[in-house]
């Protein structure tokens, strides 16, 4: 395990170092942020001295070199727009975003599990057809479409619930459910694919032929064994969900981390964009780590000793 | 399933107590909704119409700008000019800033250097150059410039007042989250991108008091969702409704909408330096490599001013929202000169004088334009670029978004581009537009106009400190320059706000800006 952490440590550091790279060279190729930062009024000796102050001035390499010493102690830059520590900025909107998506994934999760493993078990009934058909609808439809419907049906007309913002569980409830429509569709048709899957395999037959109970080869035997590409597939959909419900995020005016790249990006506030994206980075580790984990529980031949 | 079904009713019942608790709740804040956050509450750095406005509820200027964008005294009661180029005001007596520290001219002094000099400021150009700032006694300032500066007032209206011990004191990051300045309103707190809550200042300097107690500004970014929000009652006031949700707020029995004409412009401009398409920066990538720059000639120009027709961009395009603009200033601006009228459209005219130029069947170019900064920015190019086809200008839109298209116009690469502008300053319109970009000049001459008459007239109009020879040195320079038809302007955007019946005629401000202060309940 200690060799197996080490391993896992070493590669973090180098995505890092990779992720930086790509991000820093394509932002500094694509534009300046002096034009989008200064108000359009501003003389040009003023612009010029900003970016003097920002280090905006100086040739690329070294600009990066002086990012990479400076992120080696922690500080990822200063927001041009903010003022504020970068890091600081995208780490206080975790919460939020981590709020929204727990919620969102549990939503799928509760619904996917039996409307999946009906569907497989009574595969051609009602129930299959019907959430194949819904599972459609809900993979595309677009998630800003479903905000703005959600929003005029349930605040506006309905008037049952906040149209935006974060406080209450109320607030939560429209943007939870509206990302929740597609990883639930798309875990639905996980599930049932995975256990069609299983169900033909040989260990399911013997299990039938020693008499076991439908019921526990349905829930015990077959929906174990799909769990384990189901697990991945949900421990990305919740690492893409944190680092950007990006669009749901802005419908809903969800405080989140993906509203803040969304603006950051719009206003080529670089540092703010490269925290964002370090950030996102190692919330992927971390869910590829967790998920590994659950692999060795899920089947004990997996180990990470090798 | 028994227990999902039971776990569904029991957050249903949850979810409506919970809601049926926020409206028992006692008397209502006034909510305004934004379309952006504050980016940062220190009051010198970020310069941005929604920050700028956000923070005014709490700091004061020397001198404000009424509704209708005339100068009327804030903390400073009176000036006068002293000299060409010393100005004096006498400040009001007995104010406090929120934390108690005394507001004088000591305070005043300190505003006006750390604005000109904190490496954050974004406001520098607003505190004119001066030799000196004296403290002449508590409630007496001099503010002695370096050259005559007839537009200070305007320029000092940007400039905000804040408390110099509690700022020298405090570390920056505190300056940036909170505020404490001598405002109608105190600040209390700031959820980042979700809301920032402000309570009135009982001892306010001025009066009437607001009449709400209690303010909550939110930022909702998507325009629907924030008409939505106006609709269910959850704000009180929003800034920017969007053209085709004004319908339904008319329509609905608790709201209402008011409108008025931006002081933003939007204007085309063309490339009147590049002899020949080429590599920037000598030539211009827009034209085909090796043709001659089309728009140099003055008659081509003149004959795109008056083939595009902005009523019907207005009807079409804006569906009504925007009105023609003859000329980059607005209308409530000092500066602005009604001899100067819009180009009226004439096709024929407009083929007349592309055939004199040498471009009877018209010739191709690029034009550019953002996508995402000004109200329906992309369909407004598109629509010029097939009103042009008349007269056989081949154009090819390229519309990227603003993040792309500033940096691009900024190095020169684009021939013929649709942009936007807003300020009140006649001589910052002119300075950064027509003079050529060097030191603090010329920061939007992205088509690179020289005229050195121009600059000379210029230089006198930025220093004669007596109204009416300035007034006239304007209106010649002014008319001269838009007869050469290096801009056209086409129209004045539209400021659409909308209110709830809470409060009584709520009124859409030309500068974008939506006070909490300024709004009052209904009885």
């Amino acid at each position: 395990m200690g060799l197996y952490l080490f391993r896992r440590l070493y590669q973090a550091i180098i995505v890092f170092l990779v992720v930086s790279g790509i991000v820093f060279s394509i932002l500094h190729i694509s534009g300046d942020p002096l034009a989008l930062l200064m108000p359009p009024d501003a003389p040009p000796s003023d612009v010029e001295e900003m970016r003097k102050t920002l280090g905006l001035d100086k040739p690329l390499i070294i600009q990066y070199a002086l990012f990479l010493k400076n992120a080696a102690q922690g500080n990822l830059g200063i927001s041009y727009h903010h003022g504020q520590p970068a890091l600081k900025l995208v780490l206080e909107r975790l919460p939020a975003s981590l709020e929204l998506v727990v919620t969102t994934i549990i939503i799928s999760l509760i619904l996917a599990l039996p409307i999946g493993v009906l569907a497989a078990s009574r595969r051609g009934s009602m129930i299959d057809r019907v959430s194949l058909l819904g599972s459609l609808i809900g993979i595309s439809a677009p998630p800003f479409w479903i905000g703005i419907a959600f929003i005029f049906i349930f605040s506006v007309e309905l008037q049952w619930l906040p149209s935006s913002g974060r406080g209450t569980w109320a607030h939560l409830v429209l943007p939870a459910t509206s990302l929740a429509l597609y990883r639930l569709a798309l875990f639905i048709r996980l599930i049932r694919a995975g256990m069609l899957d299983v169900m033909t395999m040989d260990f399911i037959r013997t299990a039938r032929s020693k008499g076991v109970s439908e019921k526990k080869v349905i829930y015990k035997h077959a929906l174990k064994n799909t769990l384990i590409p189901f697990v991945t597939i949900a421990g990305m959909q919740m690492g893409s969900l944190l680092a950007g419900a990006i669009v749901t995020e802005k419908v809903f005016a969800w405080p989140g981390m993906g509203r803040l790249f969304l603006e950051a990006i719009g206003v080529m506030d670089f540092p703010v964009i490269i925290a964002w994206a370090l950030v996102t980075a190692t919330i992927f580790l971390t869910l590829n780590f967790i998920v590994d984990l659950i692999y060795v529980y899920l089947d004990p031949r997996i180990r990470h000793e090798k | 399933m028994k227990k999902m079904i039971f776990f569904w009713i029991s957050l249903l019942v949850f979810m409506i107590l919970a809601i049926s608790q926020d409206v028992l709740a006692s008397e209502k804040p006034l909510i305004i909704g934004f379309e952006g956050d504050a980016a940062t509450l220190d009051p010198h750095a970020r310069n941005e119409t929604t920050t700028t406005t956000i923070q005014r509820h709490v700091y004061e200027q020397l001198i404000s700008l009424d509704a209708n964008l005339k100068i009327v005294p804030d903390l400073a009661e009176s000036w006068r000019l002293l000299d060409d180029n010393t100005w004096e005001f006498k400040l009001r007596k007995g104010v406090k800033f929120h934390n108690g520290e005394p507001f004088n001219a000591a305070a005043a002094k300190y505003s006006l250097e750390r604005c000109k000099t904190h490496p954050k400021s974004q406001y520098k150009y607003m505190v004119p150059d001066y030799k000196e700032i004296k403290v002449v006694d508590d409630y007496t300032l001099r503010f002695v410039t370096k050259a005559p500066t007839p537009e200070l007032l305007i320029m000092l209206e940007s400039v905000s007042m804040v408390p110099p011990k509690y700022f020298s004191e405090t570390e920056y990051g505190k300056l940036a989250t909170t505020m404490v300045g001598t405002g109608p309103y105190k600040f209390v707190e700031w959820v980042k991108d979700d809301h920032i809550t402000l309570v009135r200042n009982e001892n306010w300097h001025r009066s009437p008091k607001p009449d709400w107690e209690k303010v909550i500004i939110r930022p909702i970014p998507q325009d629907a969702t924030r008409v939505a929000a106006l609709l269910t009652g959850e704000i009180d006031a929003c800034w920017g409704v969007s053209i085709p949700d004004i319908p339904r707020v008319e329509k609905n029995k608790n709201t209402y909408i008011s409108r008025c004409p931006s002081q933003r412009v939007i204007y085309v401009m063309f490339d009147v330096y590049s002899e020949k398409g080429g590599p920037a920066p000598q030539g211009q990538p827009g034209i085909p490599a090796g043709k001659p720059n089309p728009f140099k000639d003055i008659r081509v120009r003149k004959a795109i001013a008056h083939a595009i027709n902005v009523d019907e961009i207005i009807k079409y395009v804006m569906e009504g929202s925007a009105y023609p603009a003859s000329q980059l200033v607005s209308s409530y601006a000092t500066g602005y000169n009604p001899n100067i009228k819009r180009p009226k459209y004439d096709l024929d005219l407009a083929k007349k004088l592309l055939a004199e130029a040498g471009y009877p069947n018209g010739f191709e170019a690029v034009i550019d334009t953002p996508n995402d900064r000004y109200v329906n920015d992309q369909q407004v190019t598109e629509a010029i670029a097939a009103q042009l086809a008349k007269i056989g200008l081949k154009l090819k839109v390229i519309a990227t978004p603003k993040a792309v298209f500033f940096p691009k116009v900024d190095r020169f690469e684009s021939p013929f581009f649709l942009a936007g502008w807003g300020t009140l300053s006649w001589q910052g319109t002119m300075n950064a537009f027509f003079r050529e970009r060097k030191g603090s000049y010329g920061r939007t001459n992205r088509g690179r106009f020289a005229d050195p008459e121009i600059e000379k007239k210029m230089d006198l109009a930025n220093s004669i400190m007596d109204e009416a020879k300035r007034e006239k040195l304007r209106n010649e320079i002014s008319e001269y320059l838009y007869s050469t038809y290096y801009v056209i302007p086409l129209y004045y955007q539209e400021n659409v706000f909308g209110f709830s019946k809470r409060i009584k005629d709520g009124k859409a401000r030309v500068d974008e800006r939506l006070f909490a202060f300024e709004l009052k309940k209904a009885k």
